[in-house]
């Protein structure tokens, strides 16, 4: 007689009891958990595990920003609005953004003033009017032209080393690139600085420092001799398109 | 008879029971594993379905938001800073005519005038007058130090003596090249 005395249709059952305790139902459940466990790892473990740490940079990296922009807030909401904006019309005045003839006039005559020397001609290169139209640079591209002023002036040694002293040291910045002259009349090559606005991308998460001890000391500095030579009370003009009288 | 109905495989455990014994742990193994796998995974889904990611970018937008009403103080701040450490920066780079002047002056005896004055930043032309010798050698010696020195002048040289025989005075013409 047959072994396999099995009644009905060949079904599930009768499989799972026919091989349940064989070696090749071992073998297969074997196999299937490794097939499962090898799909588990490959479509979903490491890409979590992946994703997970990119979470954690994410988060990271959120978190500093965050700090960041708290610390920005609190900066700003301590920062004295009025300061900064006196600061930076002191460092507008002593850096211009534009061809400030104004001041560079005044800065001149405060020197004379200052020094007891007499002012002779001075002239200048107005150049091109519409140049004053700016377009803002951005970085160190953009390294301050100076606008030459060639001013003779009368006195003796020491008022022209005051003269220059006080050319030096008042604001616009201005540096003395040439000197030319004997006996009481001095020649003088007087370069004064100006750099436009650059264009600032200010992003939140920039941290904000406060001005280093050196900075405002400067600040202080250029402020004080711009109260010297009333600099400050000069309305900045918006062009230079103006003729100069030349004294 | 009961052969004839019987369900299970008669040859059922006829292989070696040592290599039954080696299947079952292997299944016990696999089994094993695969839960351990099935755990990793749900915890790594928990894991990354609790992230704090989405909350911290909510509160990040706020106070972006919050920072987006000083900004005009924060541009004015950033310009602020531009502007001082560009000055600073031409501070440091210039040349000062007035340190050089004062330099020499400090060197300058009594009995000396400086009458006549030349030069630009590289190149200084400088006339002194009096009436002693001695005192223009003086001068000299002290214009020499600051060369040694290495201070403000990186080469003197007298480009003219000459004797005004008018007023018995001497001049001395003088080429400092500056460091």
């Amino acid at each position: 007689m047959n072994n396999d005395g099995w009644i009905g249709k060949k079904g599930f059952r009768y499989w799972y009891y026919r091989y349940r305790d064989s070696e090749y139902f071992t073998l297969g459940i074997v196999g299937a958990s490794i097939v499962v466990c090898l799909l588990l790892i490959f479509t979903f473990v490491i890409p979590e595990i992946s994703q997970w740490f990119s979470i954690q940079t994410e988060v990271a990296t959120a978190q500093q920003r965050i700090s960041v922009l708290q610390n920005n807030i609190n900066f700003m909401n301590n920062l004295n609005k009025g300061t900064v904006d006196n600061q930076l019309q002191v460092a507008s005045q002593a850096l211009p953004p534009q061809k400030d003839f104004g001041l560079i006039l005044q800065s001149i005559s405060s020197a004379a003033l200052t020094s007891g020397v007499a002012l002779g001609d001075y002239t200048f290169p107005v150049g091109n009017i519409t140049s004053t139209k700016i377009t803002p640079v951005s970085g160190a591209a953009n390294q301050t032209p100076g606008l030459p002023v060639t001013v003779i002036i009368t006195g003796s040694f020491e008022k022209v080393k005051r003269f220059i002293a006080a050319i030096e040291n008042n604001s616009p910045v201005a540096q003395v690139t040439s000197i030319d002259g004997s006996g009481k009349t001095i020649s003088l090559t007087i370069e004064f600085y100006e750099k436009p606005f650059p264009t600032l991308s200010v992003t939140g998460d920039t941290p904000l420092t406060p001005l280093s001890p050196k900075q405002s000391a400067l600040l202080e500095q250029l402020a004080n001799g711009q109260k010297t030579t009333g600099a400050s009370s000069i309305p900045q003009p918006i062009s230079s398109g103006s003729a100069i009288p030349l004294f | 008879m009961n052969e004839g109905i019987n369900l299970l495989d008669p040859n059922k455990r006829k292989g070696p029971s040592v290599v039954l014994a080696r299947l079952k742990t292997t299944r016990t193994l696999v089994m094993g594993l695969l839960f351990i796998v099935s755990v990793t995974s749900v915890i790594l889904f928990i894991l990354v379905a609790l992230s704090p990611l989405p909350a911290l970018q909510r509160q990040e937008a706020t106070l972006n938001q919050n920072l987006t009403l000083s900004k005009t103080d924060m541009v004015k701040y950033a310009l602020l800073q531009e502007r001082t450490t560009d000055i600073s920066s031409l501070l440091t780079k210039r040349h000062t005519l007035n340190q050089t002047i004062s330099l020499i002056q400090s060197k300058l005896p009594n009995d000396i005038s400086v009458t006549a004055l030349q030069g630009d930043t590289g190149v200084l032309t400088i006339t002194v007058e009096s009436p002693s010798l001695q005192s223009i050698d003086s001068f000299l010696s002290g214009l020499i130090s600051l060369v040694q020195a290495k201070k403000m002048f990186k080469q003197i040289s007298v480009t003219e003596l000459t004797v005004d025989q008018s007023s018995n005075d001497y001049l001395a013409s003088l080429r400092l090249v500056l460091l």
